[in-house]
């Protein structure tokens, strides 16, 4: 279920990229990857005596660097009695607040970004603010501010404000494609929407379709990669900030376009017959094993996919459109109940360090403040050709759920309903009605 | 199995409790004169319910009646919630597809429960002992003893379209075309979990069912078939007949329990494809606790609690009525 | 009393002369044998899965019986969710619960069945509500109450809450019973002079013992079952019980088949072992108490 956070996005670990993401490129390139660092050593006034960390990273880059990181904050800290929680996105999505709202908080977690989440519990004040922190460890300078947007909430509401988490890896949703079989059948990677429906029609004449796990998080990816194929930022802000209102008609070249295009390719058999019943864990699966050539998945999935897949080599390529789903990753943020905000700052310094950003980097994540000479890993590499151009044409459009909560499930089953039964007109009155209904 | 068992006792037993009320005109006078120290035992119990039920329940209805999020302080709406409910075509789809699952928890294992019991009480037990009978019951009660977290976690694994253990076996024997996408459509999808909650319950019933059975007279069973009534003339006549308690018992909390049916939604579906599948309990839980708003799911799981208590009250009534006809006879 | 111990046995003979079997009622037998087979099908399925390597499973699908059982996925699933801890939690509340539920089910019953206290039926019938309200209906204040008492992520809460919950049909089951109780014994006891109080720990009790420890034996496996309440009231790990664990394993341990037949697997076990060793009792407490 963690994945199907997928909505965490991640700057890409050159420091260029991060750059490129925000509109203002340049500023953060040369700062990141000298100063910040190793900071691991900090005073130890009145050190506190426990350290409770959560985060739902599995099996990910993130997951293998953050408990290293951790092993050093202990060594670091002998007289700390470090305990750490394997949580899902799920709890984190259904019961955070209530969490954080009681004496069993953590005082450090990894928390999912957007209004519904890290923006409700801002506003009820508990989460701790991390400006201070900022300002003292240089994060405010060394992170671009399309980094650190992500954790900025006013009034719950997403963008810009006090500073409540802090994004230290990026990720995006991309294609992932067989590379044997295009090369075998002449087949060759689509750069406009037209070539991607000229592939998928190519591959249904071969017997072959896309796998997807329409009964979870990848049709409401999908979804709105499709929206995104026509999308500005600017109708991106109207959807995540409610700057103008949205469109959610039939002839909206976003939605409509999505609603329309997901109904079509059902029509014609792009989809698995039973795709609705898929979960995503089968299709990876189908994937990693060859039974289908390509995937729409996060880069979430890189690691897996590299362990998992073998007797056909793998490669990435962008969805075809204007934007990309994606954005800076998973929040870390110190709940306001936290025991040891100084002790989880300088955690969060940690990860940050050039040591660990590379560290992620090698184990296949998205870095944002790496030292790109550092990084050798193939499908940290991989990973990287495709996340460079998105974040250099400024094209990340984040994740669709993050307007209004519950969202994410609404979406999640009226895209299901929508493979199954074809209707994008009634596909987009649930979507649409449900964020006006709940809009602020 | 749980709410289920604990209502069907519960029922039982309060069939029951009405006995002591003859009894009493009976004996009363032994014990009369110092009942009312009794009611200091009554004390601890009540004050527990009273303060851990009714106190939530009481509460609750107090949150329905405010806009809330869940932080802060709720804010009091009036009727607002209750007046949206009425409009709310999804609430009212939920309950449409709770008489899904009365039909597959109720229904259902009722007409079928009494005729695999009277198969096995007195078909197989007969002739092929009572051990034969024991097994084959335990082996359908199983069913029943599991978390319902884990029948739904091993039926979503065996009903996965591609993966799953069904549709191989399906595309294995040749029939290719009952290999459905069981959870993925919206025709299918509540079907699908109806038929696991048959699997679920049939246990139940035939327990039962056949515990009723063994108090009934054998001499009317014998007395039928020296008169050359067949074994299926018996059973509609005899067997059926004489269950009446026990199948307004079971009716009465596998409803209940039907109305209230959660934790498989939860895991199997999310109340999806669309809505296909979401029930009054699951739409309340997700207002609760998905889209935080609190006041709105505590109108619903309210209006479900009238709701069950108003046809808790009408089925014993019902059975009341018949078993005092009954006795008149 | 005696309604309560006894077993539904079958009448008479069955056992001692069998009637004649002829083809039709070994059909009959066959189609009933066949009926269970598919019953307990799926459990089946989780087995041979559970024991079989991943690679295995791709070469030959899931009908299959493992050719050489691997027990690889089960240990791993269990060293993953610490399924020990997830066990500890489960019998903590599954013993100390109906603990309290019997201890409150049973002072109020013999108000009700030995004192019949005037009003018993109205309070038979504010117990009754128990089954009807849904728990979606009292969660949330539940848990806004455990986080003020400082009980929020502590099993003792899930305790308590269900103690008093399922005393309702304690009180239900133990009242019908105990209406019952021969008046014989309780006229011979006052005569000597016994106090009520007396006589309900020296006499109602211990006769009453068969009876409670069939009700302590479902109210295990219900307490063992809840889901809702524990979901929303236990968000560590570390307080889960086996029920709740179940719920949060897809996607999280379980990205393959058979990961995921075996966490079912390992999920039913305990509740399997314990139904087969408590077999009788079950059968009995099903019935307990049922329509006479």
């Amino acid at each position: 279920m963690r994945n199907e956070s997928t909505k965490t996005s991640k700057k890409s670990s050159k420091a260029v990229k991060v750059a490129a993401l925000a509109a203002a490129a340049a500023l953060a390139l040369a700062g990141c990857s000298k100063s910040g660092g190793d900071a691991a050593a900090t005073t130890a006034a009145a050190e506190p005596t426990t350290f409770k960390v959560w985060w739902y990273e599995k099996d990910t880059a993130m997951a293998s660097t953050w408990a290293d990181a951790l092993e050093e904050l202990k060594a670091a800290h002998p007289n700390v009695t470090v305990t750490f929680e394997l949580k899902t996105w799920d709890q984190i999505q259904k019961a955070g607040n209530a969490i954080l709202d009681s004496d069993q908080a953590p005082d450090l977690a990894e928390w999912n970004k957007g209004n519904a989440t890290a923006g409700s519990a801002s506003q009820a004040g508990l989460l701790t603010d991390l400006t201070p922190y900022a300002a003292k460890y240089g994060w405010d300078t060394r992170l671009p501010e399309s980094a650190l947007l992500y954790g900025r909430y006013t009034d719950g509401l997403m963008g810009k404000g006090n500073l409540y988490g802090l994004s230290t890896y990026g990720e995006y949703v991309s294609w992932f494609y067989n590379k044997d079989y295009f090369t075998k059948n002449n087949l060759t990677v689509p750069t406009t929407p037209e070539e991607l429906d000229a592939l998928l029609a190519t591959l249904k004449s071969q017997g072959q379709t896309m796998a997807l796990g329409g009964a979870g998080y990848q049709i409401v990816h999908l979804a709105y990669a499709l929206a995104l194929t026509n999308a500005s930022q600017q109708w991106v802000s109207d959807f995540q900030f409610f700057q103008n209102p949205v469109d959610f008609a039939p002839t909206s070249k976003e939605w409509g376009y999505a609603a329309a295009k997901i109904a079509d390719w059902k029509k014609k058999g792009y989809f698995d017959s039973k795709v609705s019943g898929i979960s995503p864990d089968d299709a990876v699966a189908a994937f990693e094993a060859g039974k289908n050539p390509l995937i729409l998945g996060g880069t979430w999935l890189d690691d897996g996919i590299q362990k998992a897949t073998v007797g056909f080599d793998w490669g990435k390529f962008q969805n075809p459109g204007a934007l990309s789903v994606g954005s800076a990753g998973n929040l870390l943020v110190i709940p306001s109940r936290s025991k040891a905000p100084d002790l989880a700052a300088e955690f969060i310094d940690l990860v940050l360090s050039t040591k660990y950003q590379n560290e992620l980097g090698n184990s296949g994540g998205l870095p944002l403040l790496a030292d790109a000479a550092a990084l050798t890993n193939p499908v940290t590499v991989k990973s990287y050709s495709v996340f460079d151009s998105i974040v250099k044409n400024n094209q990340l459009g984040m994740y669709p759920d993050w307007p209004v909560p519950g969202y994410y499930e609404t979406q999640l089953a009226a895209g299901t309903k929508l493979l199954s039964d074809g209707d994008a007109a009634a596909y987009l009155k649930t979507i649409g009605d449900f964020y006006e209904q709940n809009k602020p | 199995m749980s709410a289920t068992e604990i209502a069907s006792a519960g029922k039982k037993s309060s069939h029951k409790a009405k006995t002591p009320d003859t009894q009493k005109r009976r004996k009363a006078k032994g014990v009369g004169e110092r009942r009312g120290q009794y009611y200091f035992y009554l004390i601890p119990g009540l004050v527990a319910f009273i303060t851990v039920i009714g106190g939530s329940f009481f509460y609750n209805v107090y949150i329905s009646f405010t806009k809330w999020n869940g932080l802060g302080h709720p804010r009091w709406v009036g009727m607002q919630n209750y007046t949206k409910l009425m409009h709310d075509h999804t609430f009212w789809q939920s309950f449409v597809h709770a008489f899904y699952f009365i039909a597959a928890m109720s229904i259902i294992p009722t007409f079928l429960g009494v005729f695999l019991a009277a198969l096995l009480f007195d078909y197989v037990a007969p002739r092929f002992g009572n051990k034969s009978a024991a097994f084959m019951r335990a082996g359908m009660y199983m069913p029943q003893i599991v978390p319902l977290t884990i029948t739904g976690i091993l039926w979503a694994w065996l009903l996965a379209p591609t993966t799953g253990v069904i549709n191989n076996f399906l595309i294995k024997v040749g029939l290719d075309q009952f290999a459905l996408n069981w959870l993925g459509e919206e025709k299918t999808a509540i079907f699908s979990l109806s038929i696991i909650m048959v699997w679920v319950q049939i246990g139940y019933t035939i327990v039962i069912f056949m515990s009723g059975m063994s108090r009934l007279d054998p001499s009317l069973q014998e007395a039928a078939q020296i008169d050359g009534a067949s074994w299926f003339q018996r059973f509609r006549v005899i067997t059926w007949a004489q269950l009446g308690p026990e199948i307004g018992v079971v009716l009465l909390t596998t409803t209940v329990a039907a109305l209230k049916v959660f934790a498989p939604v939860y895991v199997m579906t999310g109340g999806g494809p669309g809505t296909a599948t979401q029930v009054p309990a699951f739409f309340s839980y997700f207002h609760f606790f998905t889209t935080t708003k609190v006041g709105y799911g505590a109108a619903v799981a309210t209006v479900l609690s009238v709701l069950l208590t108003i046809l808790a009250v009408i089925i014993l009534n019902i059975q009341n009525r018949q078993e005092q006809g009954a006795n008149k006879r | 009393m005696s309604a309560l111990t006894e077993t539904p046995t079958k009448t008479k003979k069955n056992k001692l002369e069998l009637k004649r079997r002829t083809a039709a009622s070994w059909f009959i037998f066959g189609a009933l044998l066949l009926v269970v087979i598919i019953w307990l099908f799926p459990f089946w399925m989780a087995i041979a899965n559970a024991l079989k390597t991943k690679e295995e499973f791709v070469a030959s699908g899931p009908l299959s019986f493992p050719k050489h059982p691997y027990l690889g996925h089960i240990s791993k699933f269990w060293g993953d969710v610490n399924f020990s801890r997830k066990l500890l939690n489960s019998i903590i509340v599954s013993t100390l619960a109906p603990l309290i539920s019997i201890f409150l089910s049973f002072f109020s019953a013999y108000a009700i069945g030995i004192g019949k206290v005037r009003g018993k039926t109205a309070i038979l019938g504010l117990f009754m509500i128990a089954f009807t309200i849904p728990q979606e209906a009292m969660v949330y204040p539940l848990y806004i109450a455990a986080k003020k008492l400082g009980l929020y992520d502590n099993l003792l809460s899930i305790v308590i809450i269900f103690g008093v919950l399922q005393s309702a049909f304690g009180t239900y089951l133990l009242s019908s019973v105990l209406s019952e109780f021969p008046e014989e014994i309780l006229e011979a006891a006052k005569i000597d002079g016994a106090s009520s109080f007396k006589i309900m720990r020296s006499i109602v009790f211990p006769l009453l013992m068969p009876t409670l420890l069939v009700l302590a034996t479902f109210l295990f496996i219900w307490d063992w079952n809840e889901f809702l309440i524990p979901l929303v009231l236990l968000p560590s790990n570390d307080h889960q019980t086996v029920a709740l664990s179940m719920a949060y394993t897809t996607g999280q341990w379980t990205s393959d088949p058979t990961a995921r037949a075996a966490a079912a697997l390992l999920g039913a076990t305990p509740s399997i072992i314990f139904f087969f060793v408590f077999q009788r009792t079950l059968m009995r407490g099903v019935t307990m108490g049922s329509v006479k």
